[in-house]
């Protein structure tokens, strides 16, 4: 700081815009180290991980592309949590994304006790995923279950879904359509956000009720609905949990989902090198995918005029 | 398209909470009563040292072994700490440096861990006691953890696998007893198929627990094959001897009327539910550790035990684990210090008397009442049980075991569900093995 | 709501008499904008309460089984509601220790409430703090950086759960509290963005008349932005608490011995610590663990709610 007499205006002007930067860098300070400590430099630490093998326990060896190779020709089980991973996305994703938007229109017709009927499905939304999970395993216990015992009350008969190698998948799927909470308030939010003059005038132009739907509504809730897809698609890509409590991966490795393999190749195995090579895979898949949606985005998703 | 139930191997941990488990672990009872923590709280003068001894069952005799070792060495306070699906676990804390002091540990994990350097050679303590006679163990137990010159555990218990047959149902049945000395898999096909009753849920033999690698192992040792070569270095799935040996049992169990096939288990209310057939009296034999002894004198039958049925040669599996000390320990003095009370003669005896099989260490087994034998009022060949460590075998213990017995167990899954012939599979599932246990 | 106050919709005054009846009765039945048909309120409540025990059964059946005798869980067909209700399945399934050694529920209970409080401490202070730079200071490089955090969100954590792990290990504080309670002081990308977002609609007039009045800018954001911005952070605190109380992978990697375990794992090993399941005290358990959530919910719902609708998604 310069404080003799000959200081010009420019210069203070200039140390005072370097003083507030400084201050500026001081308050974003905790993100920066916390970034370089525990994001950024374990990517990086990630990424050359995955060159070496290393079993923790023992020193860590060159490996080279072994580990990608691998991953794309011998390691079947790889294969298959790609695999599960994928369908379980491709199907819980768009399922989970209509049911939430489908509850946000009931909400929004102008019901009453809309704060229960809300916290009703929100309400799971706040469990815990170990114990919402084994609230459902016990849901599709085989003779004790309540799925079952449902099932069998309206003279159907139910299955063993946790061991049954073409049903799993979609048992996990239907749980995780408990837990859409989230997004159903995004879009109960954005549907309670739209300007009422633009249905006016629909009925003007006597508009029914699928055409202002889908020429109103749709369009406007657009943001919300990408949104939501993004951060359901990355957060199911992740999906650890519910596979670890409720099926182990199995039967037969119909529910080994990444997350669970990557978890099971590291800390069971000790092929930390693997892992890191498996988790660089999932952040160029999630990255992939998220980077694809905003392609499309601009294709599909409104903005209003004044979006900056 | 099918409703069956496949056990995968954590079906199978839970499931063992009946079965291995219940029976292993049966007289422990769960519930402590805390006032023996405050029994050192006297006027002394150190700070006591802490031994965290991790196991995957904290309760039973070891406890009695415990509280004799608190009277004598009061300056040292162990914990027991109970390690759930150890399989798994074992790993992540070498992998994180923070295994317990002493680890009960599995046979091949006990060396693979001992490769590794995680866990100490024992020997220099060994030779450092005055009296320790290493003769008192069976030989092939003592020598297991031993690589290049170091030891990396102690055996304790070695439950062998033995036949155990409900004499009720073979009688109800009209069924001969098997033969003492000459029991084959064709003798025992043809009982278990006299005796089984689908339709009134009885069968011969008890299911083959799919996820249990054990059970495969110790048919194909039967068969005259092996899982591996016997320096490690090579899978032999796709040996003829041992693809038969899968193959014959996996047709076994889908037949249906040996023993509860995959399917018919589901329609008996799942694998809980078949699990407590034996108790219940509908089974005619089953292959087991000599543990489940003490549920079957609660089931109230007249029962009686056989060596397990072979076909090229006389073989079983004898399981048991190896008490070793971890390379992080901080005070592996005091850790030897109980390692080498627990596996005394009586602290071997005190944990597998209460569990019903032998000990590793002969002098244990000589204490009366024998430790496998339990008390029942009709005639049991309870020699049968201890004869087995003579000539049964111990687990192989691959480098990366665990994940070459992922590989192996999804396979055995499929062919034991009738998805997949072991001829079609093993192949490629041996080569991939190869590669990760050759990948040291 | 807005029913007999409005003047009569447009359409009807334009087209006039033509339509005035079908459109009655559509309107009775379907109901227009103003009113809700009696068809279709039928139909939506209909749904609504398929839907809602769709939702809560998963609770009843927690709860219900929850309040079972140990022989009732086993009977076929299931009783639906448990006679005599055991609420002393609530106290066996917190003091039951499996062995002797075993450390009581307690205590996971009390690791628990340690990383939740202090995750939700650390996660207030620190994404404020950052979320303030961005909301009100300029400086080169902002939009970089806030891009930047923004896409932290993609990152897996499977990507940095080696490398961290690696580092712990170092440290030599892995099979402690701490890997689980450090990290969260240096802000969390969702909860910054979150709280920039909240922070940019506080009027500039407030902080700038401080600012001319020679106030710092740390003084700025304790003394006035912060007191203003109270159902943010309450937002913020929530959700924190939520997260850090329901973590499972972190615990799962970090925690090797049972006195530091947290409650997540204290679940998810329990049927292997009781060996076979009783059910009963599984989901007594369960319900236990869940409770301090759903009590929280329950008693801040407008925090959860603007939490998840105060950011502008549209932005």
């Amino acid at each position: 700081m310069n404080t003799t007499g000959f200081t010009v205006h420019n210069t203070i002007w200039r140390s005072r815009r370097l003083r507030d930067a400084l201050v500026a860098y001081a308050f974003i300070l905790p993100w920066i180290i916390g970034f370089v400590l525990f994001v950024g430099g374990p990517i990086v630490a990630s990424f050359g991980l995955s060159f070496f093998r290393w079993k923790m326990i023992a020193p860590p060896r060159f490996y080279g592309l072994t580990h990608y190779i691998n991953m794309f020709t011998s390691d079947e089980l790889f294969r298959i949590s790609i695999w599960v991973t994928f369908k379980f996305v491709l199907i819980s994703v768009p399922i989970g994304q209509i049911l939430a938007l489908g509850l946000a229109l009931l909400l929004n017709q102008r019901v009453v006790m809309l704060g229960f009927w809300r916290s009703v499905f929100y309400l799971p939304a706040v469990v815990s995923g170990v114990a919402g999970s084994i609230i459902w395993v016990w849901m599709y216990h085989n003779e004790l279950g309540i799925v079952n015992n449902g099932l069998q009350l309206i003279g159907l008969e139910g299955r063993n879904w946790l061991f049954d190698r073409p049903m799993v998948l979609g048992a996990l799927v239907v749980k995780s359509l408990w837990n859409i909470g989230i997004p159903m308030v995004i879009y109960l939010a954005a549907l309670q956000g739209l300007p009422q003059q633009l249905y006016e005038a629909a009925d003007i132009d006597g508009a029914g009720e699928g055409a202002k739907f889908f020429a109103i509504t749709l369009p406007m809730l657009s943001p919300a609905i990408f949104f939501n897809v993004v951060m359901g698609i990355i957060t199911s890509v992740q999906t650890f949990a519910e596979p670890y409590v409720m099926t182990g991966g199995g039967p037969d490795n119909a529910t080994l989902f990444l997350g669970l393999h990557l978890y099971q190749s590291a800390f069971h195995f000790l092929k930390m090198g693997y892992a890191s090579a498996m988790a660089w895979i999932m952040f160029l898949i999630i990255f992939g995918l998220t980077a694809f949606q905003f392609r499309l985005a601009s294709r599909w998703v409104y903005y209003e005029g004044d979006a900056r | 398209m099918t409703h069956r139930e496949k056990m995968t191997r954590r079906t199978f941990l839970r499931l063992g909470g009946t079965v291995a488990g219940a029976a292993a672990l049966a007289a422990c009872a769960p519930v402590a009563s805390p006032q023996d923590d405050s029994s050192t709280a006297g006027a002394s003068a150190a700070e006591p040292i802490t031994i965290r001894y991790g196991r995957h069952d904290p309760g039973g005799g070891v406890n009695i072994t415990l509280d004799a070792f608190r009277e004598e060495y009061p300056d040292i306070d162990v914990k027991i700490e109970q390690i759930g699906e150890f399989h798994a676990k074992i790993p992540a804390l070498a992998a994180a440096g923070t295994l317990p002091d002493v680890v009960r540990s599995w046979e091949a994990m006990a060396l693979d861990l001992g490769r590794n350097n995680q866990f100490i050679d024992t020997q220099p303590y060994v030779d450092g006691e005055m009296n320790f006679n290493p003769e008192d163990f069976y030989e092939n137990w003592w020598n297991y953890p031993v690589e290049e010159g170091k030891r990396f555990g102690i055996p304790d218990a070695a439950a062998p696998h033995v036949t155990f047959y409900n004499a009720d149902l073979f009688d109800a049945a009209g069924v001969e007893y098997p033969d003492k000395d000459s029991f084959t898999w064709t003798d025992f096909e043809e009982k278990a198929r006299a005796i089984s009753d689908p339709d009134n849920q009885i069968w011969g033999s008890e299911t083959i627990p799919v996820g249990w690698h054990m059970f495969s192992v110790k048919q194909v040792w039967q068969n005259d094959g092996r899982f591996y070569s016997p320096d490690y270095r090579e899978c032999w799935l796709d040996k003829p001897e041992t693809i038969q040996a899968i193959q014959f049992w996996a047709d076994m169990l889908l037949d249906g009327n040996v023993m509860p096939s995959p399917s018919q288990i589901v329609g008996i209310g799942g694998a809980g539910a078949a699990a407590e057939l034996l108790a219940a009296g509908k089974i005619g034999m089953q292959r087991m550790g000599s543990w489940i002894t003490g549920s079957l004198v609660e089931a109230g039958f007249r029962f009686n035990v056989v060596a397990e049925p072979s076909q090229a040669r006389r073989d079983t599996i004898t399981h048991g684990a190896f008490n070793a000390i971890a390379a992080t320990s901080d005070n592996k003095d005091a850790a030897w210090t109980w390692l080498n009370y627990n596996t005394s003669t009586q602290g071997i005896y005190n944990y597998a008397s209460e569990a019903n099989f032998p000990g590793t260490r002969r002098s244990s087994n000589a204490i009366e009442p024998f430790p496998w034998v339990a008390d029942v009022d009709f005639e049991v060949d309870w020699d049968v049980i201890p004869e087995a460590l003579d000539y049964g075998h111990i687990l192989p213990g691959p480098a990366n075991e665990g994940e070459s017995l992922k590989l192996i167990g999804d396979a055995l899954e499929k062919v034991y569900s009738g998805v997949a012939k072991a001829a079609e599979i093993f192949p490629d599932v041996a080569s991939h093995v190869t590669d990760v246990i050759a990948d040291i | 709501m807005a029913v007999g106050d409005k003047p009569a919709p447009p359409a009807e005054r334009l087209n006039g008499q033509a339509y005035a009846r079908p459109s009655r009765l559509r309107a009775i039945l379907i109901g227009n904008r103003f009113h809700t048909g009696f068809v279709r309120l039928s139909v939506i409540y209909i749904l609504l309460i398929v839907l809602a025990f769709l939702f809560l059964l998963p609770f009843y059946w927690m709860v219900n089984t929850a309040l079972k005798p140990a022989n009732q869980v086993f009977t076929l067909p299931p009783t639906w509601i448990p006679q005599p209700a055991m609420w002393s399945n609530f106290y066996t399934a917190l003091t039951t220790t499996t062995y002797e050694s075993a450390p009581p529920v307690y205590h996971y209970a009390i690791n628990t409430i340690i990383i939740t409080v202090n995750g939700v401490a650390a996660t207030l202070f620190s994404s404020s703090l950052v979320a303030y730079a961005f909301a009100r200071l300029e400086f080169p490089g902002k939009d970089v950086i806030f891009l930047g955090i923004l896409s932290t969100l993609m990152i897996p954590f499977a990507v940095v759960m080696v490398p961290q792990f690696i580092i712990w290990r170092h440290l030599n504080w892995l099979d402690t509290l701490w890997p689980l309670m450090i990290p969260h002081w240096f802000g969390s990308a969702w909860n910054i963005f979150l709280l920039r977002q909240f922070f940019m609609t506080i009027p500039r007039e407030y902080d700038e008349a401080a600012f001319l009045d020679g106030a710092s800018r740390w003084h700025i954001f304790i003394r006035i932005v912060l007191p203003l911005s109270k159902p943010a952070l309450a937002a913020v605190a929530v959700f924190a608490f939520v997260f850090f109380w329901n973590d499972f992978l972190g615990p799962l990697i970090i925690l090797s011995t049972p006195e530091n375990f947290t409650l997540t794992i204290f679940l998810a090993n329990f049927s292997v610590a009781y060996r076979g399941t009783p059910w009963n005290l599984y989901m007594a358990a369960a319900l236990i663990i869940i409770l301090p959530c759903l009590i929280l919910f329950f008693f801040s719902q407008n925090a959860f709610l603007k939490g998840i609708t105060v950011t502008d998604i549209k932005g």
